[in-house]
């Protein structure tokens, strides 16, 4: 790996990292939508600077180039956010429709508790 | 008259033609349920007008979702023993309304499936549609061993336990249909169907029209057949959803 991959590599990882530190400090990003982001940006780093570490996982892979190493995991970790980001949407949509469907009985009670109590104003 | 059945009537900009819908099933049956899913027309107002119990969902959710809302209104406010879901275009012929209730009140059914095409020569469908609905057919025939003719029908009459499975979260939001009575067989409930008559529908459009929307959803029909057809805790969560009350 050339030097000065290296170097875009660590600058692209502390990047992502800062970004979302800054993030969830300004409760723009909850912790737990986080995770996934920071494992990404964290597992980089470390396979950059433990070098011997990111020879040895190309080698157990059969990645030809530790770049491809590390463009592999990024994927597979965009891949994973994906997912995660999918299955968080299932839910919302669930609690979207649970919500709606008590709002629907909310206004039919009180319609009625509107026309019932209507008549008894008027007697 | 019928006065053990709620008749459920999803509806999403019908205004043209609920009050004709509902004077066509007020002459067979005495409660109706029009579940107004976030009409941008009259639809709820010409629908309470004509006599109906009104819920309007405050955005638009889809005809499953649409229904899951009549079924737990059902469940939590009414005491009918069976529930009938109607389409609100007019498509469907209240007269059958008897027929369809019939083998739910001799205990032959959990399930009754309106279909169209056991009552005579059906009204022309769109090719796409005519494929995917022949390819569930025989889909949900092979998983159930029952001869489902009309899958997608959405004339359909059940029981309150039949209910409960689709109040809960195994109903899809959007559109159930062969799925759901792979879910239903499995599950150990019976599934039958009766002749009814169909119209074609008095408004242009259908959610199958165009190349994408109905290849969108013969995939996702699968994945959800095939999850269905491999569960094996169906009948477990019938169990649990019938002792709840």
């Amino acid at each position: 790996m050339l030097v000065k991959q290296k170097i875009f590599a660590v600058i692209a990882s502390a990047a992502l990292i800062l970004l979302i530190g800054l993030l969830i400090k300004r409760r723009r990003l909850r912790e737990e939508y986080a995770l996934l982001w920071l494992a990404t940006g964290i597992g980089i780093l470390v396979l950059i600077i433990g070098y011997p570490l990111l020879l040895w996982v190309s080698r157990l892979i059969g990645a030809v180039t530790p770049t491809t190493t590390l463009f592999l995991f990024a994927l597979l970790f965009v891949i994973l956010i994906s997912i995660s980001f999918s299955v968080r949407f299932s839910k919302l949509a669930d609690q979207l429709q649970q919500l709606i469907t008590e709002l629907a009985f909310l206004r039919k009670e009180l319609e009625d508790l509107k026309q019932a109590k209507g008549p008894a104003e008027n007697k | 008259m019928i006065e053990d059945a709620l008749i459920i009537i999803p509806a999403f900009n019908e205004a043209a033609v609920i009050e004709d819908t509902l004077a066509g099933v007020k002459k067979f049956a005495a409660h109706a349920l029009v579940v107004n899913d976030g009409s941008g027309d009259d639809t709820a107002r010409r629908a309470s007008r004509a006599g109906a119990i009104v819920l309007s969902h405050a955005a638009n959710l889809g005809y499953g979702a649409t229904l899951k809302t009549g079924f737990t209104y059902a469940l939590r406010h009414r005491q009918e023993p069976y529930l009938i879901t109607f389409d609100a275009d007019g498509q469907h012929d209240p007269s059958f309304l008897e027929s369809l209730l019939s083998p739910l009140r001799k205990g032959a059914a959990d399930y009754v499936i309106g279909s169209r095409f056991l009552a005579g020569p059906a009204p022309s469908t769109p090719v796409a549609r005519k494929i995917g609905s022949r390819l569930f057919s025989l889909a949900a025939s092979a998983v159930t061993g029952l001869k489902i003719t009309d899958p997608t029908s959405g004339m359909l009459a059940l029981t309150r336990n039949v209910a409960k499975v689709f109040a809960s979260n195994l109903f899809p939001l959007d559109f159930p249909d062969a799925d759901v009575l792979i879910m239903l067989s499995r599950m150990g409930y019976s599934i039958c169907e009766a002749p009814v008559k169909m119209h074609p529908a008095k408004r242009p459009g259908s959610m199958h029209a165009g190349v994408l929307k109905p290849a969108y959803y013969i995939c996702k029909m699968s994945v959800s057949m095939v999850h269905f057809a491999l569960r094996r805790d169906l009948k477990a969560l019938r169990r649990e959803m019938e002792n709840a009350g």
